[in-house]
């Protein structure tokens, strides 16, 4: 809705109706529209509870900030949001600023159409001083940098951690796992002793990376995909003991919370997002990934980028939003109304994360714990053709009792294809 | 022997109540679990499940009403669902009138290339569509929700279809009265075509109300989405909130019912006249 | 003279378009310019967002005679429609036979049956999800518990996901092709079926002999439309199985909508879309062509 200056005598009649539409606009901007503000639109896939919580810090911004207007603009899920990047991006129309997956972020970057963060941080008045750019971690900065250059910042980051059910063990007769052997080990008692199963998990890539990270192993190694080598197939014939060998795990395809809210298992893995979503009404906490040959564990969750179809002033004034989010105690305080990890090691160690994982270090302390071990997916274009190979060979071993080593193989090879390696 | 005849036809009547009741069952199934699952407290969900809520509960209605602007998404809808039906009659009753009954050069051929834009998957039409609402600088406004959906294969084909069984007599004594053709369609044709206009018109508002990517794609702005796309927030990436999304289901879902159930009998008909295939 | 008249007659028939226009202009704009954008789309290897595109000919054709997930979609696709056009056919067309008669309660039963048809599919397929839960609560196991039966992973079971994903669907498209076989039922002279049962046809004989002949042209338009709505079908994939397990609920159209939109291969994916609007012309054009030797028209 743009309001243009051009509106020469004015009816009354149509006066009362620009009236109530600058009053819309007021509405919609969250209260505060002065003159020459100017606006900034925030695409997100941010539903319910989490959209409240980023209401509430998009009005404090604009309150704060009265020459820009920043609206916060839900887009449906996840897959929503990247068709729709895609056709605004071709049509020109571009948000200013977006949530995206690493791997968006490399298709944009190559079309053109991303300011990278960092040509903001010498601005001056809106800059990013050294300290501050230190301040962030940097396992997200490696992970948000392609070929030297910050492109966007980290936001609604979260890593996998091992969610168990501590009255389960306890009839096991079992300790919180933290070795993978261990974690083998506690399945099969839970499965024993108590017939519950010892743990749930996906048939799909995102749980082969957890455990592939943890065996050692590395999605793409010398620009050569590595996901195929002793350490995958290790990662995968450990899975496929658990689920074929051992009979203590089964793999589903939902949300495995709600598996274990309703006692189908014992542990499952997922990321600190689930939180806010497992049952208070179990005894449960949330421990690292249990160690393979190393300790380790996967990030997922999105980053917001700049869009280059903005003018610079708006481009300006998106960035001051994304420092204002991911400033130390706008981004403690969104990490504890959320569940997301802190961004900043300042933000981390603040007063009011620390008073969030001190009320319960036992189911919050985990995911912190481990930003220092975090992994990511490589940010690259066609990973999503990856995703869909590596997910299939998974299914092969769990399902059908491929051979680890074949089934990796093949989805090596057509990774390697789909990304033109 | 009138008695037995009475006898046989109440079996009969059993018969095929029972014959029905089974498919009804099913076909209303998963309805009644969504309007079960609207009425519990999310905790239920977590024990062993049981049908019916252990404790009815409407809370799951007031949270999923206040979860987003529904009340705001609920008068799109209907704007929406309105404005695309009544366009697509007006197209509709006039290239259905066109294509069965007047002259017109390439008739065959036009109406051959209407019916195969059916077969194109909408999912790659999207972003075309996308760009050319964005030259027209239709984006973000009720135009881009229902002027393209103004029109549809469906609605030409069933008006060709119902015009063709109105007598011919009739239009060509109201045109010796001295009404023209445009007369004689809105004067004599239209009204004879109330179950066509009914049919079309529940496609329609079903089509409408029922679509999700495309209000999604074409509107950016909350005070601009329908129902359809409200429906989604309740599913995050961690998880769903089902007794509320299930709540909102339910009252997106009734209205459209209730309206079907006054609608239905000359729905059937207005199918039923068509002839279909002729 | 002559001349005068064709000439007038020939301005009649342009002036005829008019009545076509509206539809026309706005089926050209939103339905016809989109599908030639993306034939042009699918010779090029855009991905939408790349601001240079080269053209590359028949380069993603190509691709896509060689890819083996193309190859398993299309098979799917196949399959999927075969069942779900079959079954929603069958039940809806012994529903129709059922409800086409005047008792008590019918507008109810026709009301109920519909039901699934106006419901948003992706809703419905967020329920039915929750019905196939692979545990023994699920919705689904406990019924078949009831018959003894053992419960089933259905979506998780490379075997079953496919017939899952297809019982949903003809639960949903029951109803349609009910709506239209009633209304073809209707339009069934009365006195025909009278004639016969003075001559003695019993029930099945005169479904055999009498309804369904005369129901064939109903028969062939829910075939038709049918046909092209299953072969499109996407929604209920993404909300159930996301394709998987192994593949074996991949459906193009999903195909489609991963290579356009999560694979940034907008080619490719106008590609698929191409092929299967040619699949699906060339499916109903031999309907028709079956249809016309088969069918059979009243007069």
């Amino acid at each position: 809705m743009k309001l243009t200056g051009s509106s020469r005598q004015l009816s009354g009649r149509r006066m009362s109706v620009v009236w109530v539409l600058s009053l819309l606009v007021a509405f919609v901007a969250g209260g505060t529209l002065a003159a020459a503000a100017t606006e900034v639109t925030f695409w997100h896939a941010l539903g319910s509870d989490h959209q409240a919580v980023l209401n509430e810090l998009v009005a404090e911004f604009n309150a704060a900030n009265p020459d820009v207007v920043v609206r916060a603009e839900y887009q449906g899920s996840y897959g929503d949001l990247q068709t729709k990047l895609i056709a605004a991006v071709s049509a020109g129309r571009a948000p200013t600023v977006s949530l995206v997956y690493n791997n968006w972020t490399a298709a944009f970057l190559d079309a053109g159409a991303l300011v990278p963060v960092e040509q903001f941080f010498d601005h001056g008045e809106h800059g990013l001083s050294q300290a501050e750019r230190d301040d962030y971690v940097a396992s997200f900065v490696a992970a948000n940098t392609w070929d030297g250059t910050w492109v966007t910042m980290p936001f609604n980051k979260s890593i996998y951690v091992l969610y168990y059910n501590q009255e389960l063990l306890d009839r096991a007769g079992v300790g919180v796992p933290a070795t993978m052997d261990e974690l083998r080990a506690a399945a099969k008692a839970v499965k024993d002793k108590t017939g519950v199963y010892g743990f749930a998990l996906k048939a799909d890539i995102d749980h082969f990376g957890v455990f592939l990270h943890a065996f050692g192993g590395r999605w793409i190694e010398d620009g050569k995909t590595a996901f195929n080598g002793p350490e995958g197939v290790a990662a995968l014939r450990f899975m496929q003991d658990l689920v074929l060998t051992d009979g203590s795990a089964y793999y589903h395809d939902g949300y495995l919370d709600e598996e274990f809210n309703v006692g189908n298992t014992a542990m499952f893995m997922a990321t600190v997002a689930t939180i806010p979503w497992v049952s208070n009404d179990l005894n449960w906490g949330a421990a690292p990934i249990p160690a393979g040959a190393v300790q380790a564990s996967l990030v997922q969750g999105t980053d917001l980028a700049i869009f280059a179809q903005a003018t610079p002033e708006e481009q300006l004034a998106a960035w001051r939003f994304v420092k204002f989010l991911t400033s130390p105690e706008v981004n403690a305080r969104w990490a504890v109304a959320t569940g997301y990890l802190p961004v900043r090691e300042s933000a981390a160690q603040s007063a009011t994360y620390q008073e969030y994982v001190n009320q319960d270090p036992k189911k919050y302390g985990a995911g912190v714990a481990q930003l220092e071990h975090a992994k990511f997916d490589p940010g690259l274009a066609a990973w999503f053709d990856a995703r869909r190979n590596v997910t299939e060979a998974v299914e092969e071993a769990l399902i059908l009792g491929v051979d680890p080593q074949d089934a990796l193989n093949r989805a090596a090879q057509a990774t390697d294809r789909a990304l033109g390696l | 022997m009138s008695k037995r005849r009475g006898e046989r036809s109440t079996g009969r009547k059993l018969l095929v109540h029972l014959l029905l009741i089974v498919p009804t069952a099913l076909s209303l199934l998963p309805f009644l679990w969504m309007l079960a699952t609207s009425f519990k407290e999310p905790a239920e969900l977590l024990g062993p499940m049981s049908f019916w809520p252990r404790k009815w509960t409407f809370e799951n209605y007031v949270a999923a009403w206040n979860a987003a602007p529904f009340a705001r998404y609920y008068i799109n809808s209907v704007i929406v669902a309105a404005c695309t039906v009544a366009l697509q009659l007006v197209t509709g009753a006039l290239a259905g009138y066109g294509f069965a009954r007047v002259q017109m050069p390439g008739r065959d051929i036009l109406f051959g290339i209407i019916l195969a834009t059916m077969m194109v998957p909408s999912t790659v039409t999207l972003v075309p569509s996308y760009l050319i609402l964005n030259k027209l600088g239709w984006l973000d406004t009720y135009a881009a929700l229902i002027v393209p959906w103004g029109a549809t294969p469906f609605s030409i084909f069933l008006f060709r279809q119902f015009f063709r069984t109105i007598p011919r007599d009739l239009e060509d004594a109201a045109r010796i009265d001295g009404c023209s053709q445009l007369g004689v369609l809105w004067r004599i044709v239209l009204p004879l075509s109330k179950p066509a206009v009914l049919t079309v018109a529940t496609y329609g508002w079903i089509g409408s109300w029922n679509d999700f990517l495309w209000p999604l794609v074409m509107t950016d702005s909350e005070h601009m989405r329908t129902l359809q796309v409200g429906l989604r927030v309740f599913t995050q990436d961690a998880g769903t909130r089902y007794t509320l999304q299930m709540a909102a289901a339910a009252f997106t879902i009734v209205p459209i019912l209730i309206a079907y159930f006054f609608v239905q009998r000359q729905f059937v008909e207005g199918i039923a006249r068509t002839g279909l295939t002729e | 003279m002559k001349r005068g008249e064709t000439i007038r007659k020939r301005i009649r028939g342009w002036a005829g378009l008019l009545y076509v226009l509206p539809a026309l202009s706005i089926l050209g704009l939103f339905q016809l310019a989109p599908v030639v954008y993306a034939a042009w789309l699918s010779l090029t290897d855009s991905n939408l967002i790349r601001p240079v595109t080269n053209f590359v000919g028949l380069e993603q054709y190509r691709r896509m005679i060689s890819d083996p997930s193309f190859h398993i979609a299309l098979k799917n696709t196949v399959v999927y429609t075969v069942g779900v056009v079959f079954f929603s056919a069958l039940f809806g067309l012994m529903l129709a036979v059922l409800l086409n008669r005047k008792f008590r309660g019918v507008g109810l039963y026709r009301t109920l049956l519909f039901l699934p048809v106006v419901t948003a599919t992706s809703t419905a397929a967020v329920v039915w999800r929750w019905m196939y839960a692979p545990n023994p609560n699920g919705l689904l196991n406990r019924i078949v518990a009831l018959f003894g039966m053992e419960s089933q992973r259905w979506l998780l079971d490379p075997d079953l996901a496919l017939p899952s994903v297809m019982a949903m669907s003809i639960w949903q498209s029951t109803g349609y092709s009910m709506i239209i076989f009633l209304a073809g039922l209707q339009n069934i002279s009365s006195t025909v079926m009278e004639a016969a049962k003075v001559d003695g046809a019993n029930w099945w004989q005169r479904l055999r002999y009498i309804t369904l002949p005369l129901l064939s042209p109903t028969i062939f338009f829910v075939l038709v439309i049918s046909v092209i709505h299953s072969f499109q079908a996407v929604s209920q994939v993404l909300v159930l199985t996301g394709g998987g397990p192994l593949r074996r609920t991949l459906v193009l159209v999903y195909y489609l909508y991963q290579q356009a939109f999560e694979s940034f291969n907008m080619a490719y994916g106008a590609a698929i879309a191409m092929t299967l609007f040619v699949i699906l012309a060339a499916c109903t054009w031999i309907q028709w062509k079956v249809a016309e030797k088969r069918v059979h028209y009243g007069e």
